[in-house]
């Protein structure tokens, strides 16, 4: 016990209770070590991506020169691009360019871009905004659709409507995104001109590449909770004590199941998160969009290494994040959860 | 690998695109009613490039980002459509007997759109700001040359003097990337000039509004009156806007195009030019951008391929009727080092043939034995050869896989690789390659001299000739004999003169071209009443 030392007050006689200070001294513990951890994630996603770019062939400089539709074999040739090296900083040895790096981390400065010359956080600035808007609502919706689908998939009394509501998740998700897109695509805005097919300009702009998303973000909930759910029905609650006691089957499924269902939901939620921020760059290529995933591969291609280590940060910040909600979403739905971590604490401390 | 998905793609897109068309055909059957002949004032073109670096006209030197350019600033001369110079910002100019010294005259009365004055310090200020930043602007950079000093005797005079000859200087100052910006551009370092609407010019436009990488709007200049002397319009343009899209994918783009959400495209997919050759409501040009032909650049420090013999048995074993079969039908076989389209073009079919037999013969009398995987070797080394090329280039892989199936009967192994442009470039500076892709688009004897440098001192010799020799007849002839000399010992392998040209709407007109290909903004109008 290392609660109070000052001598003048008398300790409380339910001495169990955990004293205020504690639980304050508890939380920032948590809190702190969270952030070691995420400084940590945070280091190792930025040296392990700052070394494994160097791995790939050419360098900056080379990629922004041009290609031979421009420039012929000879004339690349006889181009002096060591100056231009010097200039951006990658004629430095490989330590000091990461040293540097890791220095303008720590004063927030992502420098700037190696083929363009722009600041990384410029760049980021017009490309988030565009992949937060698209991977936000389509969570969103996606959400209520994939319980909405997963219940479609497990309440009814005809089984064919049950088989037929579960077999649509799957085959969607099988589907490959782009195809999904120029579908949609050449249905809803070339054929019959309800949407724009690309471009972030407008707000109508959205709703194709969001649908596209959400659909699959839903179809993947939704097939875990199929799932799950069946499992749940299975068990003597759902199948023998709630029916005893005169609950319906959505009763039961909406008041009972789906509580202990969403624990792979969660999982899978916290996955979604991550592959709409890294992995929306098909649907943005699809539909002409700016963003992250975009940023990501034209940098990737252009051994731009301050770009690429920039998304790299700013993406494993978000993950670190998504996951710490996760977590508390974790607790929140079991109070199994709650309760062990404040006697796991109570025995540490 | 990184190919297959693309494939995947395609295919389902030319299903997809198939399907298309029938709904659009039933739609649209004869709308083309007899349409204005004059000029309509006003509308929105919609410009579609696969991709835009930035509104800056030095950092843009590939075709499709530099058609809306053209309308944001003006050149000093105008590169007319038969390789001619016009008078444009500078109404004359002289050129030395060894195109060592340029002297313009410029116009007077022309301002930028933020008001400031087009006078010889603003020209100078301009090519200045592009030489102080060296590499980062390479290409248009080494299109100037060996510039020794920019003079301005007085306000309407510019002289460029230069350490040696560059005869392909006027050309390159016709160019959209070295059109004339404003001093306040001109002040601004590489990255300020990337970004916003910092780009200031003379010309019939102005940019409004900068969407980075999806593209940006320009506007019409109601005081414009300084345009080209060929152009039909003189006075401010037609159009009221030009939206500029990027769409990275070539498929969706087309299918735009017939949807009539664009008006112009650059980019199309083999399977579009062919059926927009066919449409009655699009068209596409047929005529190849000018520059040098399509082929393979041979590396002659190559074992193998440092023998003459061997490059002319497999230029020879090249059956292009075959490979243009498998092409789109407004491909054409190629009859010269440069394209038909190309000012300084000479026929030389007769340099160019197909003999699968007598390449076998030629290899076979050089001694090359097929060996026991099928391929020819000799002295160990083996006839095995990897081809790179960068990415917009993938859309030829279906005719370069005919390509290497006509040599592997002859006994020849090629590989061919899509590379990213670092990687690329960096193989091509290290000669770690034994062919690599010729696609130089430039209305000038230059075309050549970029790719085939450094190889053959008779070569050499003649390139030297043509950059100190201004006069255009005698140019020509000199390229002729590179074209010649560049065929016959097969420093390159051709495979077609490539099309990749505009595409768009019947109610778009495009009067003027200049030798570039590249549409005059000013003329440009829709017959959409």
């Amino acid at each position: 016990m290392t609660t109070t030392t000052d001598t003048t007050e008398p300790t409380p006689l339910e001495t169990p209770a955990t004293p205020r200070s504690t639980v304050v001294r508890d939380v920032s513990r948590v809190v702190a070590g969270r952030l070691v951890h995420a400084a940590l994630v945070i280091y190792a996603a930025y040296s392990a991506s700052f070394f494994l770019l160097f791995v790939l062939p050419g360098d900056a400089v080379l990629a922004r020169i041009g290609t031979t539709d421009t420039v012929g074999v000879a004339d690349i040739s006889d181009l002096d691009l060591d100056v231009l090296r010097d200039e951006v900083g990658l004629s430095d040895s490989l330590w000091t360019q990461y040293w540097n790096g890791i220095a303008g981390l720590f004063r927030g400065d992502l420098g700037s871009s190696l083929v363009n010359d722009r600041a990384v956080t410029d760049l980021l600035a017009e490309a988030l905004p565009n992949t937060l808007a698209l991977a936000g609502l389509s969570l969103v919706l996606s959400v209520p659709l994939g319980f909405l689908l997963a219940l479609l998939a497990v309440n009814p009394r005809s089984r064919l409507v049950r088989s037929f509501a579960a077999l649509v998740p799957s085959a969607y998700v099988s589907l490959p995104v782009f195809w999904i897109g120029i579908l949609f695509i050449y249905l809803f805005s070339i054929t019959l001109g309800w949407f724009p097919s690309g471009g972030s300009q407008s707000a109508s702009a959205l709703v194709l590449p969001v649908a596209v998303l959400a659909l699959l973000g839903a179809a993947q909930f939704a097939q875990v909770l199929i799932s799950s759910l069946r499992t749940e029905l299975g068990t003597t609650y759902a199948s023998v004590t709630a029916p005893a006691k005169g609950a319906s089957r959505f009763y039961t499924l909406w008041h009972h199941c789906l509580r202990n269902a969403a624990f792979p939901f969660l999982a899978v939620f916290g996955l979604r998160v991550g592959q709409l921020l890294g992995g929306t760059v098909v649907i943005e290529v699809v539909f002409s969009r700016t963003g992250i995933g975009r940023l990501m591969v034209d940098s990737v291609k252009a051994v731009d290494l301050t770009v690429v280590l920039g998304l790299v940060v700013v993406l494993a910040i978000v993950y670190v994040v998504v996951n710490m909600l996760v977590d508390i979403g974790y607790s929140l739905l079991d109070p199994r959860l709650r309760r062990r971590a404040s006697t796991t604490q109570e025995v540490t401390s | 690998m990184k190919r297959h998905p693309r494939r995947a793609g395609t295919a389902l897109l030319a299903g997809l695109v198939s399907a298309t068309l029938l709904l659009s055909a039933c739609g649209t059957g004869g709308s083309e009613a007899a349409g204005s002949e004059d000029p309509i004032q006003g509308g929105t073109l919609k410009y579609r490039s696969t991709n835009v670096q930035s509104a800056d006209p030095a950092a843009n030197t590939g075709y499709g980002p530099v058609v809306p350019l053209r309308g944001l600033v003006d050149s000093l001369v105008f590169n007319a459509y038969d390789g001619s110079f016009e008078p444009w910002l500078a109404t004359e100019w002289t050129v030395n007997e060894n195109a060592t010294r340029y002297e313009f005259t410029l116009r007077d009365g022309v301002t930028f759109s933020n008001g400031e004055v087009l006078d010889a310090a603003a020209v100078k200020a301009s090519f200045d700001a592009l030489r102080a930043q060296g590499a980062k602007y390479a290409v248009v950079n080494s299109w100037i040359g060996n510039l020794k000093e920019i003079t301005t005797p007085d306000a309407q005079t510019v002289v460029f003097d230069f350490n040696a000859p560059n005869s392909s200087f006027l050309q390159a100052v016709s160019t959209t990337s070295l059109g004339i910006v404003a001093p306040e551009t001109s002040a601004l370092s590489f990255d300020q000039r990337q970004e916003g609407l910092t780009i200031i010019g003379s010309g019939a436009f102005t940019l409004s509004e900068n969407n980075g990488d999806e593209g940006y709007v320009l506007t019409r200049r109601d005081d414009y009156a300084w345009a080209p002397a060929v152009a039909e319009n003189q006075g401010a343009a037609y159009l009221d806007t030009i939206e500029v899209f990027t769409t990275p994918d070539n498929s969706i783009a087309a299918a735009e195009l017939r949807a009539g959400n664009l008006d112009l495209l650059h980019n199309t997919e083999p399977a579009d030019k062919t059926d927009f050759a066919a449409s009655d409501e699009i068209t596409i040009r047929t005529e190849p951008l000018p520059g040098s032909a399509l082929g393979f650049v041979v590396n002659t420090d190559v074992p193998g391929l440092d023998d003459v013999e061997v490059r002319r048995a497999l230029a020879l074993g090249i059956d292009r009727d075959a490979v243009l079969e498998r092409a789109s039908t407004i491909d054409v076989a190629p009859t010269s080092a440069f394209t038909a389209s190309n000012p300084f073009y000479t026929d030389q079919a007769d340099l160019i043939s197909s003999d699968a037999k007598e390449a076998a013969q030629i290899l076979d009398d050089a001694g090359w034995e097929v060996g026991s995987d099928g391929v020819r070797e000799k002295d160990g080394n083996r006839l095995s050869f990897e081809l790179i090329y960068g990415a917009s280039t993938v859309s030829h892989e279906p005719n370069l896989a005919v390509v290497q199936s006509q040599w592997k009967d002859l006994g020849v192994e090629l590989k061919f690789n899509s590379l990213t442009p670092a990687e690329l470039n960096q193989r091509q500076i290290s000669g770690d390659y034994a062919l690599t892709w010729a696609s130089s688009t430039r209305p000038d004897t230059d075309a050549l001299r970029t790719n085939y440098k450094g190889l053959d001192p008779e070569l050499d010799a003649l390139f030297t000739e043509i950059l100190a020799e201004p006069d255009f007849e005698g140019r020509k002839s000199l390229a002729a004999e590179a074209s010649e000399l560049i065929l016959t010992e097969a420093y390159y392998l051709p495979l077609y003169d490539f099309i990749q040209p505009l595409a768009y709407r019947n109610t778009t007109k495009l009067p003027t071209f200049e030798a570039s290909h590249i549409p005059w903004l000013g003329d440009v109008w829709l017959d959409k009443a």
